[in-house]
């Protein structure tokens, strides 16, 4: 009983053994609920899932990263998105003006 | 040191992999539609701000079509039949008709003395001065008053086709309905006073109106305010014959109005003391006339057509007034920089030229050239000759091979020089190389040269002898262009001259040199190491250690006797190439140094002083400098030619007054300088253009990598032709 744990052959050598008597059982309470399995609770709209930092690698800052690169292009695609949607109301805008005075104009040749 | 994909070599350290995309057909198509746009705004801005004088024109000579009823005295004109009827003021009824608003400080006068005299009246307004004031105008509708078409940019109704006139019409109309949601049938046109003085063409052009379904309106009686001949002749001028009624003219815009307010804060109560009755025209003639009575609901389409001027015409108000103040701040900070180039610059020059001027005591601590190269073997050799012949006491020329493909190593080694060592590192771009090189170096003194660069023999000793100042850490040299027999040789020429030889003064005398040029630099290796070393963050590694040093506390100066000629890009493409990454890189490097701005000692000294100074006049000056070019065409399409031209010439002379001071420091011959003039019609606006682009791509956070210039080899065969000459 008192050998290391580890040092006890396992596997067939086991088998070879003899048996070796069972003296008492350990008292232990009896089972009176049973814990649910885990599940993963369902992200919920509107409340973050608090990150764990703890473990988290630390990010360390890069001397030599090029200024002003952004590599995800999230930057660049955001600027343009805007540029051009500016681009397009403000012609859409002169289209209408235009068109607004041509139309009277286009009444009086008529 | 590279980046491999399989077993192919795809690209540098430091340099992205970037997928090609096909985004330059979108950006070009942003830029002209943006153009477009702002040409569009600039033409509606010009429209709306036609200039006119008060309606003082007198009419033509032939009248012989003008119907005698109107020159009899029938004012009210309604031609909206094929029967043309004229109308009078009824007996001791006075209408006051006032033109050329609405005006925001004198139409509110006007209307402040109607009301203490409890009178109505009618204004003539003009379209463009609605589109700006439309809530005055919807004061005076709400207050009782009446309001008439005036045109919308009041011009000479006579001249212009009749669908111009129709334009006019329609659109003070449509701004009318948009201020006040009523419509008007009234129109006066403009230059057109008594109908004693209506001609042939004006006479067409009011039948013409009334076709359209207006009632034109003349004036009885002139007060002739616009003269301002004094309160007691607008009276005397306004009033009508005894007992007679009329429609008086008087104006509540175009200039100084307090003779009219005034005059009109007498004319009121004496008319009434003599019984007469104030009304609008049409309180006065509306159960005569017909198309006075008419529904004047307005509609929808007029309502939004209405606003789209309105807003148009603000916006464009808008626009104008920011480029203006542009010009104005761009001017003012050209000016004062030219006045400090001039200041500074010629003070510097003459402080080194003195007799009693000396760094110190000689400098002939031995030397290492670093030579960055990398595929440079068109240009290597001169360059390296050079700088082994150099007179100083010890040279040491350290050629760092950047992974070169073409040979360039070997052909430093076929030289088989002795003070000239070649080192081969794997490829990671300039400053990795540099880097490399100050690691390697034997000597505490650096030289930094460009492998496309030949200096004067004594160009490393006198770089050097600065250092005889502890407290200097690096040293500017004096880099000319090499290649000038081409029209962008000579460009750049101009350009080189004026930025070293007063720009650098300059900044040398406010201790905020923002780059020790690549191509021609020194450095105590010490002072290197202290700064960071060169880093790979920017693409203008020269720049960003020489702000680096200036935030270590050391000073660094310009040499102007140390002289370099360098290969300047030969094409448009390649100096757009090379431009566009000093551009960038220069914003890189004062990004990456703005923290100085918030710090202590001789970091924040720089970052409160130097970069602001640097950023204002390396990039935001240039940025706005656009304005210039731009307000030069809208001078020459929208205002007055000749004055645009004289602006113009005058900041050609100031440009040229400068070149001539920098060529003259440098002992240039002044001959280049006819390439001047078109310098500024193209290669200003392409340096625009370019740091336009390197500010998108900043802002974009955009990759963009080393490019690597074409070299024709002109200078170093220009070298070796002296050599064996």
């Amino acid at each position: 009983m008192n050998e290391p744990r580890g040092s006890r052959p396992r596997g067939p050598e086991r088998q070879h053994q003899p048996r070796q008597k069972t003296v008492g059982r350990a008292p232990v309470n009896r089972v009176v609920a049973r814990a649910k399995p885990y599940r993963p609770s369902r992200p919920v709209r509107g409340v973050a899932p608090q990150p764990d930092v703890s473990t988290r690698l630390i990010q360390r800052l890069d001397v030599t990263a090029p200024v002003f690169l952004d590599r995800s292009g999230r930057r660049g695609r955001r600027l343009r998105r805007t540029t051009y949607w500016l681009v397009a109301v403000s012609l859409i805008m002169l289209a209408l003006l235009w068109l607004s005075q041509v139309l009277v104009v286009a009444w009086e040749i008529r | 040191m590279a980046v491999w994909r399989g077993r192919r070599r795809v690209a540098d350290t430091g340099a992205l992999v970037v997928k090609p995309r096909r985004r330059g057909r979108g950006r070009w198509a942003a830029v002209f539609a943006v153009t477009f746009v702002l040409l569009n705004v600039l033409a509606i801005g010009a429209y709306a701000s036609s200039r006119f004088t008060p309606d003082n024109v007198e009419g033509g000579t032939d009248a012989a079509r003008v119907p005698a009823g109107v020159q009899e005295g029938g004012t009210i004109v309604d031609a909206a039949g094929s029967r043309v009827t004229f109308h009078r003021m009824p007996a001791r009824t006075i209408a006051l008709t006032f033109d050329d608003g609405p005006d925001p400080v004198w139409t509110p006068q006007v209307a402040q003395v109607l009301a203490k005299h409890g009178v109505a009246a009618t204004f003539f307004v003009v379209g463009a001065q609605v589109s700006r004031h439309p809530d005055v105008v919807h004061d005076l509708v709400r207050h009782g008053h009446e309001v008439g078409i005036h045109t919308f940019t009041h011009p000479q109704m006579t001249k212009l086709p009749a669908w111009r006139r129709r334009l006019e019409y329609v659109q003070t109309q449509d701004v009318i309905v948009y201020a006040a949601r009523v419509t008007t049938p009234l129109v006066r046109l403009p230059y057109s006073s008594g109908v004693d003085a209506l001609d042939d063409a004006t006479w067409s052009a009011t039948r013409q109106a009334g076709q359209w379904g207006f009632v034109s309106v003349f004036n009885d009686a002139d007060s002739r305010d616009w003269a301002r001949p004094g309160v007691a002749a607008i009276v005397r001028n306004a009033t009508p014959g005894p007992g007679e009624g009329a429609v008086v003219l008087m104006h509540d815009a175009g200039g100084d109005r307090t003779q009219t307010v005034a005059a009109l804060d007498r004319f009121i109560p004496e008319m009434k003391e003599r019984g007469y009755l104030f009304t609008t025209v049409s309180g006065a003639l509306s159960r005569s006339v017909p198309a006075l009575r008419a529904d004047r609901d307005a509609g929808r389409d007029q309502v939004v057509r209405g606003a789209m001027l309105v807003w148009s015409v603000k916006l464009a108000d808008g626009t104008v007034f920011a480029l203006w103040a542009t010009l104005l701040v761009v001017g003012a900070l050209t000016l004062l920089r030219t006045l400090m180039l001039f200041t500074f610059a010629i003070r510097h020059a003459r402080r080194r030229r003195s007799a009693s001027w000396s760094w110190g005591p000689p400098v002939t601590d031995p030397v290492t050239v670093i030579v960055p190269a990398y595929n440079e073997r068109t240009t290597i050799a001169a360059a390296v000759r050079s700088l082994a012949a150099g007179t100083h006491p010890a040279i040491e020329v350290l050629v760092i091979d950047d992974e070169s493909g073409d040979g360039t190593a070997e052909e430093v080694e076929r030289l088989r020089l002795p003070n000239v060592r070649v080192v081969r590192v794997p490829g990671g771009g300039k400053a990795a190389a540099l880097n490399a090189g100050l690691a390697l170096a034997s000597h505490d003194l650096v030289v930094m040269v460009d492998a496309d660069t030949v200096v004067d023999p004594d160009a490393i000793h006198r770089l050097v002898q600065p250092f005889a100042d502890p407290k200097v850490g690096a040293v500017a040299g004096n880099v000319k262009v090499g290649n000038r027999s081409t029209l962008i040789g000579r460009w750049q020429h101009i350009e080189y001259v004026i930025g070293f030889n007063l720009d650098r003064r300059l900044y040398e005398t406010l201790d905020c040199m923002p780059t020790v040029p690549g191509a021609l630099g020194a450095f105590r290796k010490g002072a290197v190491r202290a700064a960071g070393g060169l880093s790979r963050s920017t693409l203008a590694e020269d720049t960003d250690l020489t702000m680096a040093l200036h935030r270590t506390g050391w000073r660094v100066v310009y040499q102007e006797t140390a002289i370099a000629r360098t290969e300047a890009p030969s094409t448009l493409r390649q100096l757009w190439r090379q431009r566009y990454r000093w551009s960038y890189g220069t914003m890189q490097a004062m990004w990456r140094h703005r923290h100085a701005v918030l710090e202590r000692g001789p970091s924040g000294r720089f970052g409160r002083r130097g970069l602001p100074f640097v950023a204002l006049f390396t990039v935001v000056l240039p940025l706005c400098a656009p304005v210039l070019d731009l307000f030069a065409v809208y001078g020459l399409v929208f205002l007055d030619r000749t004055e645009t031209l004289f602006a113009w010439l005058v900041m050609l002379l100031v440009q040229l007054a400068t070149a001539v001071l920098a060529f003259r420091l440098d002992h240039e011959p002044l001959r280049p300088l006819w390439a001047l003039p078109l310098q500024q019609l193209v290669y200003r606006q392409i340096m625009y253009l370019v740091l336009v682009h390197s500010a998108a791509t900043a802002l974009s956070g955009g990759a963009m990598k080393w490019q690597k210039l074409r070299r024709t080899g002109e200078v170093a065969a220009q070298h070796a032709a002296a050599g064996t000459g």
